[in-house]
């Protein structure tokens, strides 16, 4: 009672300082753990788009007995030269009309196809993480529609050291365009689930890049599906780890780094610079590592730290090797 | 009013707890040096340290104007260098529209078959100059 005489009511000014910095402190523990639950919402959107796509992948399978070619062969004269796995599934991921009226258009390369058909945005082949998406570019147009998604190519040329144990991948030509670069998809590739004998679980089907650049007029980067092909943008390599600081490699880059991304995503333009070889690799935003989907249609996150030798055996259809844990 | 003032500083050393920037990736060495062609200063490139041991990653950036800086995996490293040059008055015309050819004018000894190696130690400064020449 002598107390409540002392100070009525209220509070004084030092009380209230405390629960200001009591509400502060808990404010500045809550916003960044709110900003890493969009990030998570964002990445689980991710995982969705792979995995309708490894389902229009099943789909196709499923009418045609094989998977898309990764990339068709260009023969001078016929028509859409550089059409690649993307015109192939339209129909199972929901775009038969554009499919349509790309399949009735008379263009010879595929980046000359009515404008309406090869900029129209295809949100499931898109990851919200990326500040790029949904791109347009890396086919030569700069409205072209760019994805986020390519196809597991393989490593290139690679031969085994068995003088280790268990035996080393070593990766001698690192080209993905050529014949035959290990994975599933590739040029004119005609696989299906019995070619991937290491198992359907154990190899990748396709995985995620970034876009570093939309609204640019380049060739090769991920996801350039109108037109890109033959330059590397198809498909993704596994000859290195994920959002590696080893550059990707392809006829001419929109940039060639990206300084907010992992590792700045360099790029090296093949073309002016000479260099041989055509390769993307996995890249993402998200915090550690990237989202793939294997050939039986589980999406899985790998991480930027695997082990590139399991990465490898990842990526080739039929290695032999024992994967081990990941 | 002591006591108060005591429990305000309590919290505010408690709440700032945790929050120093995380170091990088255990093993990871910082690895600087200088590459020069024919003793000029390699002005755009790119080096690439492979892992000889382990799982054979590999760490890569750019050089410019004849310097390079990254992290490395400690351990021994094959080390590969590019770079190139625009060839004047030669196209490419595959994508239907010309566009300016150039070449990779380091031999083939120090990148596609290397004879450059580098130790990455965790102790000691890790400088490695590569002065390479044409023949």
């Amino acid at each position: 009672m002598n107390r409540n005489q002392e100070s009525p009511k209220g509070f004084t000014l030092v009380e209230l300082l405390v629960v200001i910095a009591i509400i502060g402190v808990l404010i500045a523990l809550l916003l960044p753990a709110v900003q890493q639950a969009r990030e998570a919402a964002r990445r689980s959107q991710c995982v969705n788009h792979l995995k309708q796509l490894g389902l229009a992948m099943h789909n196709y399978q499923s009418t045609f007995g094989i998977f898309p070619y990764g990339q068709q062969t260009e023969v001078g004269g016929n028509t859409h030269r550089r059409d690649c796995w993307y015109q192939r599934i339209l129909p199972f991921i929901e775009q038969r009309a554009m499919s349509d009226a790309y399949e009735s258009d008379p263009a010879e390369y595929v980046m000359y196809v009515a404008a309406n058909v090869r900029t129209a945005e295809v949100f499931t082949l898109t990851c919200p993480s990326d500040p790029g998406a949904p791109g347009h570019g890396a086919s030569g147009s700069s409205t072209s529609f760019q994805g986020n998604y390519g196809m597991s190519c393989g490593p290139g040329k690679y031969s085994f050291n068995t003088s280790t144990s268990p035996a080393t991948i070593s990766v001698t030509s690192m080209d993905i365009v050529g014949s035959d670069p290990g994975g599933m998809f590739y040029r004119e590739s005609h696989n299906s689930f019995r070619d991937c004998t290491d198992g359907s679980s154990n190899t990748l089907m396709a995985m995620e890049g970034i876009v570093r650049k939309s609204g640019v007029s380049s060739w090769g980067e991920t996801g350039g599906y109108w037109g890109g092909a033959p330059h590397g943008s198809f498909g993704i390599s596994v000859a290195e780890t994920p959002n590696t600081s080893v550059a990707d490699r392809l006829y001419s880059c929109s940039v060639t780094s990206v300084p907010g991304a992992p590792s700045h995503a360099p790029c090296e333009n093949g073309n002016s610079g000479g260099l041989p070889g055509r390769w993307n690799f996995a890249r993402s935003y998200h915090p550690g590592g990237v989202n793939s989907v294997m050939v039986d249609g589980s999406v899985h996150f790998f991480a930027d730290t695997i082990n590139r030798q399991t990465w490898l055996k990842l990526g080739i259809r039929s290695d032999g090797q024992v994967i081990g844990e990941y | 009013m002591r006591t108060s003032l005591a429990l305000f500083v309590c919290l505010v050393l408690g709440a700032s707890l945790g929050c120093s920037p995380s170091t990088s990736a255990p093993d990871m060495q910082i690895v600087e040096g200088t590459v020069t062609f024919d003793g000029k200063p390699i002005e755009t490139g790119r080096i690439l340290f492979r892992q000889t041991e382990g799982d054979g990653r590999a760490y890569s950036t750019e050089i410019v104007e004849g310097s390079y800086k990254l992290e490395v995996k400690q351990g021994p490293s094959e080390v590969t260098i590019t770079a190139s040059r625009l060839i004047p008055g030669k196209f490419d015309n595959s994508n239907g529209t010309p566009e300016q050819m150039g070449e990779m004018y380091i031999p083939a000894r120090y990148n596609r078959k290397t004879e450059l190696n580098a130790l990455v130690t965790p102790d000691g400064k890790n400088q490695f100059a590569f002065d390479l020449v044409s023949k």
